[in-house]
């Protein structure tokens, strides 16, 4: 159903823009770039149309088409992109179709922020070591989305230091209420400041969560409370009025 | 692929060293990086030191070897070690801040590295810099403890 060759205009899907927010600088850090079908459907609905061969080419074209429409829409912050579930495997082909498209596109290697979900990587750490430091060695930075998910997301930082982490959301929810979780996060946080990798607070829904959050200086955010994801846009960022 | 990489580690004087074993220590680093291609950074406060190496693969591999071996320090800490696409520090064989003395940070445009928002003003600023303000900030530094006493038995 995905043809490669496909022009812009008669794909079947495109992408929403949700903002990575640094609430002390009050800016956009980056975008992450969420696949959705013309008619507004989610990843998940997406990924479910198309077969398994189908999927590493539409894994390929996707990164592609995000960072052409990033581009269009005056990219000036980092770019999230996402990999699809069990396609992070593949060859060094993928890697240069990404390059290739950031190049034609004029956006810096340095501003793209690849995420790979903790939950995908408990199967073969090597293959994924050797792929990672081939992003790492073209300076794109790496990102563990859904950190805390898998539980193995400590023992994950002992053998690979990512860029940048993506807390789970199931450690975020009413955290201001929930001791272990915080204890967890608290220890992560000093993992993460030793290993210099940037920690960002992501499905962020309520006031509380928010603070507790700020209370222990955490300062990059992404969710429903700043900005939902827009479809081919880049939507305008509620900042919490008050600072703590 | 003969890459680009940097090793950031962290060590321990194994004796307290005056000023003049520390000028020799830099002379000889700078000596063998400047023969290696190596770049990178030294901190040093209150016998902890940091150390940041940039180059080749195998020449910052056989130079942290180096490192390790050195009876001077201990406790000698791969903290991490990785791929990069770029140096941090091109300029500098081996540039050099003794944070004992704050005044000293001065040094070779260094304070650039810690005053806040010339390099945070990106997502990532770098591993390197990351680190570096970890270190200033008072993470991976070592007080040996000398008073441990032997049990008996």
């Amino acid at each position: 159903m995905i043809v490669l060759k496909q022009p812009e205009s008669t794909r079947p899907f495109s992408f929403a823009f949700q903002p990575v927010i640094d609430v002390v600088d009050r800016k956009v850090v980056s975008y992450e770039a969420l696949v959705r079908g013309l008619g507004g459907e989610s990843a998940h609905q997406m990924l479910t149309r198309n077969s398994a061969e189908e999927l590493a080419q539409f894994d390929r074209e996707c990164r592609v088409v995000a960072i052409q429409t990033a581009a269009r829409l005056g990219l000036k912050s980092h770019l999230n992109l996402n990999f699809l579930p069990t396609t992070i495997y593949s060859s060094s082909e993928v890697i240069l179709s990404t390059v290739q498209a950031a190049e034609k596109n004029e956006i810096p290697l340095d501003s793209i922020v690849l995420e790979i979900s903790e939950v995908e990587l408990i199967g073969d750490q090597t293959g994924f070591a050797l792929l990672i430091n081939e992003y790492k060695s073209l300076g794109i930075n790496i990102s563990i989305d859904d950190f805390g998910k898998g539980y193995s997301g400590l023992s994950l930082l002992a053998d690979f230091q990512p860029d940048q982490i993506k807390l789970d959301m199931n450690l975020v929810r009413r955290i201001e209420a929930r001791g272990a979780r915080q204890a967890i996060v608290r220890a992560l946080a000093v993992a993460c400041g030793d290993l210099g990798v940037d920690i960002v607070v992501e499905g962020v829904e309520t006031i509380d969560e928010y603070m507790w959050f700020r209370d222990e200086g955490f300062r990059w955010f992404q969710g429903y409370l700043f900005a939902r994801p827009a479809f081919e846009e880049f939507p305008e960022v509620h900042y919490p009025e008050f600072e703590a | 692929m003969a890459g680009l990489m940097h090793c950031i580690s962290a060590s321990v004087a194994a004796v307290p060293l005056n000023t003049a074993e520390m000028v020799e220590i830099l002379m000889v680093a700078r000596a063998n990086n400047k023969r290696r291609g190596i770049t990178g950074i030294l901190l040093h406060i209150d016998g902890s030191f940091f150390q940041i190496l940039e180059g080749a693969q195998e020449d910052v591999a056989a130079t942290y070897a180096k490192t390790a071996e050195d009876h001077l320090f201990t406790r000698v800490t791969d903290i991490i070690s990785e791929p990069i696409a770029k140096r941090a520090f091109s300029d500098w064989t081996m540039g050099f801040a003794d944070l004992t003395h704050a005044e000293q940070m001065a040094i070779g445009g260094l304070n650039d590295f810690f005053q806040e928002g010339t390099c945070c003003t990106r997502l990532r600023a770098g591993r390197s810099q990351k680190l570096l303000r970890a270190f200033a900030a008072g993470r991976w530094r070592t007080k040996l403890r000398r008073d441990l006493k032997k049990i008996a038995g």
